[in-house]
């Protein structure tokens, strides 16, 4: 079974969410888009009832619930065997859900099925309100048998959910928060359910060792210290109460609960004694307790039972080599795993299809697929390089307030080279109005494809924007852009007859005595700003990340170029914004162009 | 077979038989996980009573619902209501019974929605089917390719005139397996069993010994009759007095009893009304002053003069939830007066047969009852065909066990069917 539809109204900082999920979703995007809210929702319909304790007014969109407001969860679950309802009673019967019918590419319900393409689904919803009286959030878990509005509060009675036929999901959430040194030991839930489904308590060695606590070989009392004083106490109570128990000391309370409550992982040194889990390094720690999670999964795979696995920013618990192996291994052994993630490394191990763009417009959550449908081999080659070599970069821009997409590959390597020196020149950003490298996202633009590039990117992202070169082939592309439905969010381009080689050299420009020295690093026989644009601009040239590297710590190393550098950045940040600045100004057709 | 019922007269045991039916299903094919019998009748009183048979049964553990027609179709109708929509009918109102009825069948009509209550339920039982009108009766039908039904009938027993021929026994006969009952086992009493079988087959019932017809055309004659009657036999016995008809005389009678003493020194007896649902609840609207829009204050107020007491804390409650889950606080006539019929119809779903030991009620009220001792007031103006009319004195004295008195208005009566 997996979860292929979620439905979320007014809970936290989303008003209104739909997402379709497919197999193994990795969920990317901005902070505050919804991330986490959306693994909450689906911990509040599939979960236990801790998160359905905590609720409060914060839970509700606007944080100030009105006696009408609802949170309202609805998810669609499908891929039940054989798309065949009497397979499946324990979910579809008289008492239980309503068979219903999912078009996965629509994400429409139907209640018949009228396509053999249709999959057999059950809706289950979760709804909330806040009392004013009582001060608490009343929660209500039932079938979702149709779209008509109902309040289970009120006048209407939904069918309720056993709390078993949830538990067939096997959800499992791990938290970014974890606290994983605690997590072997019977304290942990997710060991004590990884114990008894794998059917693994070790009540031999329990019971064994709660017979050695009571009677040690060696007992704490008879200690030649501590035994007179234990013996005088022993006599005093004698004389009061004839025939009184002697006192011992034991370690626990000596009963097998005791024992398991007392135990605590530790992990072994060679050569020593072993040290507990909670002085261990974090990385280890929360490795071990992945493996954990996945030993509870192979136990509920062999069972031929559900596990649907949310994991929260894994890239939190894990050092970077092990990430990859890791989130295979987790996607391999549960039916459903949902990944949510700031990490572009890590939404790149995915398949592009299963990544989902998260974005919050004003409470409305949307979430596209980074790529909708899987290439084919006719897919041109700037898409197959978006979605393959580049595709690190571009999660990585798509995870900014703003995305970028220059002409070309050139202006990506030397905009970001550029930058990049910048901000390890010591104080760089702590005191200017814009952070281009914050608040914006750089796209590797391949195959100067910057019309099907927008195109693309604005599906997924809310303000894409284009830079452009002045000369004719850029004012081409602004022609067609500014006639494209969607717009880009700024259309921006350096000066008239200009490319980037002459911006770079306009920063060269305020020290030119100072930094051509330096040229020759680059190449021979560059004795002017002029003779390295040329230079620069030569085809052969093109793209040279070397060469680039170079140059950029060249204008970074130099008060006066860096002046200028720094002042073309946070133009080009503001423009992006919708801010003018000095640098960059509309010109009639809305264009923002830059000024010498 | 399917489909197997029970038929015969009043009394002959058909529900115990549908109950003797039920336990043997059980040994054969005993309920798996999740699995209830489904148990259905037309009315509300045959419900109560199928119910009580049904908790009784231990071999059943408690695994059964019991409902009536009307509400197991709105069950169906509200969860399905997307298919309701996709088939192009409305979703009807729950108080709208036979658009209910309606729209289930359009949900039955597909295999995967009665495969889908057929996985929960794997018997039906139906009691009382003779009752059951067309759109109730096809909601059975098409339930019945897929469970098993044990039904209980019995044509003439139907006071509804628009039922005959009557559809429900016609399809028991002809798609099921139907076993006649002829041993009547409410009663012993000859002269009963044999006014029974009189009327059943269109002759004269005879007065006689524990069957007694008398005319009386006075209220305050029949009145002592009945004072009389409670008064040598009504201690220690449950005692119904039955009407077809509760008019002027009737309330005459009841109301002389309540108020004076015979010669005999019998009486004044109190004798209460079971009125029905609709009457009830008719006279506590009419009682209270509600406006077209009132705030909840407004309305606290005009509650306070209810002198239905469940009535006044229902709707307190409704108005308190309104407040805590809608924040609504201005209604309408038509919100609270639906409060107050839901507050009638759920207390007659949970209603035991009251206390007192002697009471008054119309045939249809009485159907399916029984009692120690029954009285039948017979006034002048029983309307009907001579077949409703003896349909009506037959289901009233088939509720007596031990005897039974009628009381006739007018000599006319006695001259004419079911009397003649």
């Amino acid at each position: 079974m997996k979860i292929s539809n979620l439905k979320i109204k007014n809970f936290r900082g989303i008003r209104e969410g739909n997402v379709q999920f497919k197999k193994h979703p990795v969920l990317i995007g901005g902070n505050n888009t919804g991330k986490t809210t959306l693994i909450e929702a689906l911990t509040l319909l599939l979960g236990r009832d801790r998160l359905i304790r905590e609720l409060t007014e914060h839970d509700f969109y606007g944080s100030n619930p009105q006696p009408a407001d609802r949170i309202k969860i609805v998810a669609t679950i499908s891929d039940f065997p054989g798309d065949d309802p009497d397979a499946s009673s324990d979910w579809f019967r008289e008492g239980r859900a309503v068979p219903k019918w999912l078009d996965e590419s629509t994400g429409a319900v139907h209640p018949l099925r009228s396509n053999l393409k249709w999959s057999l689904c059950c809706q289950i919803g979760v709804q909330a309100r806040f009392d004013q009286d009582s001060l608490s959030v009343e929660v209500v878990r039932y079938f979702h048998d149709h779209d008509n509005p109902i309040d289970p509060f009120s006048d209407d009675a939904p069918v309720g959910i056993p709390i078993r036929l949830i538990q067939q999901l096997g959800f499992f959430l791990v938290r970014a928060s974890r606290t994983w040194d605690k997590i072997f030991s019977w304290g942990s839930e997710l060991f004590r359910r990884t114990v008894s489904t794998a059917a693994a308590q070790p009540s031999t060695a329990i019971l064994a060792e709660r017979d050695r606590l009571r009677s040690p070989e060696q007992p704490i009392e008879q200690d030649h210290r501590i035994q007179p004083l234990i013996n005088s106490v022993n006599l005093e109570i004698g004389r009061c109460i004839p025939n009184a128990p002697s006192i011992q000391l034991r370690v626990t309370a000596t009963d097998s609960r005791s024992v398991m409550e007392a135990v605590s992982a530790h992990f072994s040194v060679e050569q020593g004694v072993s040290i507990p889990a909670a002085r261990q390094g974090s990385g280890l720690i929360s490795l071990q307790g992945l493996m954990l999670l996945l030993e509870l999964g192979r136990a509920r795979a062999a069972d031929g039972e559900e596990f649907i696995l949310a994991l929260e920013e894994p890239e939190l618990h894990l050092p970077p080599a092990t990430q990859k192996q890791l989130v295979q291994r987790v996607q391999a052994l549960s039916t459903q795993t949902f990944i949510t993630t700031h990490s572009p490394t890590i939404a790149a191990m995915a398949d592009p299809t299963s990544v989902m763009v998260l974005r919050n417009t004003e409470g409305k959550l949307t979430a596209e697929p980074f790529l909708d449908c899987a290439l084919t081999s006719e897919a041109p080659n700037w898409k197959r390089k978006t979605f393959q070599q580049n595709r690190v970069d571009v999660l990585s821009a798509l995870l900014h307030t703003t995305v970028l997409i220059p002409e070309g590959k050139s202006e990506f390597y030397l905009l970001r080279s550029i930058l990049r020196s910048l901000m390890l020149v010591e104080g760089w950003n702590s005191n200017l109005d814009r952070d281009l490298s914050l608040e914006v996202g750089l796209i590797p633009t391949e195959d100067s494809s910057v019309i099907e590039t927008h195109r693309m990117l604005t599906k997924i992202h809310d303000r894409v924007c284009c830079v452009l070169d002045g000369d004719a082939d850029g004012l081409r592309y602004i022609n067609i852009l500014l006639t494209e439905q969607n717009r880009p969010y700024a259309i921006i381009r350096w000066q008239d007859n200009a490319t980037i080689e002459n911006v770079v050299g306009w920063m060269l420009l305020a020290d030119e005595e100072a930094v051509i020295p330096a040229f020759n690093e680059i190449a021979e026989a560059l004795t002017s700003v002029s003779d390295l644009i040329n230079w620069l601009k030569l085809k052969s040239n093109k793209a040279n990340i070397l060469a680039y590297e170079v140059l950029a710590e060249i204008i970074a190393n130099n008060i006066k170029t860096r002046s200028r550098a720094t002042e073309m950045c946070v133009g080009l940040a503001s423009a992006c914004a919708g801010i003018e600045t000095q640098r960059f100004q509309r010109d009639l057709s809305g264009v923002w162009v830059f000024q010498l | 077979m399917n489909i197997k019922s029970f038929s015969g007269g009043a009394g002959c045991g058909k529900t115990y038989q549908l109950i003797q039916a039920l336990s043997e299903w059980l040994i054969l094919s005993p309920l798996q996980k999740g699995q209830k019998v489904l148990a259905l009748t037309f009315m509300h009183g045959s419900r109560r009573r199928l119910d009580e048979r049904l908790r009784s049964l231990s071999a059943l553990e408690k695994k059964y619902e019991c409902s009536t027609l009307d509400s197991f179709a709105y069950r169906i109708v509200r969860r399905w209501q997307s298919l309701v929509a996709e088939v192009g009918l409305e979703v009807p109102g729950v108080e709208d019974y036979e658009k209910v009825c309606d729209a289930a069948a359009a949900v039955l009509k597909h295999e995967i929605a009665c495969r889908w209550v057929a996985a929960t339920f794997p018997l039906l039982l139906v009691d009382e089917a003779q009752d059951l009108s067309p759109a109730r009766l096809k909601v059975v039908r098409l339930l019945s390719a897929y469970i098993k039904v044990i039904a209980a009938a019995d044509e003439f027993q139907c006071l509804d005139e628009s039922l005959r021929p009557n559809p429900a026994y016609d399809w028991l006969v002809s798609d099921g397996e139907l076993l006649e009952l002829t041993i009547p086992r409410r009663t012993s009493v000859p002269a009963l069993i044999k006014a029974a079988a009189d009327i059943r087959s269109g002759r004269p019932p005879i007065s006689d010994g524990l069957f007694k017809i008398k005319l009386t055309p006075k209220a305050p004659f029949a009145g002592s009759w009945i004072a009389n009657n409670i008064g040598w036999f009504g201690q220690s016995s449950k005692t119904a007095i039955i009407t077809p008809v509760v008019g002027e005389f009737a309330k005459k009678v009841i109301e002389w009893v309540g108020g004076n003493t015979t010669k005999f020194r019998h009486g004044p007896y109190f004798i209460e009304w079971e009125i029905s649902e609709v009457k009830a609840f008719e006279g506590v609207v009419a009682q209270l002053n509600l406006q077209a829009n009132l705030s909840s204050m407004e309305i606290l107020e005009v509650m306070k003069e209810c002198v239905d007491s469940r009535s006044k804390s229902d709707v307190i409650r409704w108005l308190d939830l309104q407040r805590r889950t809608q924040g609504k606080d201005v209604f309408s006539k038509l919100e609270i007066e639906r409060v107050i019929q839901q507050s009638f119809s759920n207390r007659r779903r949970n209603q035991r047969d009251s206390g007192s030991r002697c009471r008054a009620m119309t045939v249809h009220g009485a159907k399916n009852r029984e009692f120690d001792n029954v009285v039948i007031l017979w006034p002048a103006s029983v309307v009907g065909s001579d077949d409703q009319k003896r349909r009506l004195l037959y289901n009233a004295l088939t509720r007596a066990k031990q005897r039974c008195l009628v009381l006739v208005q007018s000599s006319k009566s006695l001259t004419k069917p079911p009397f003649k």
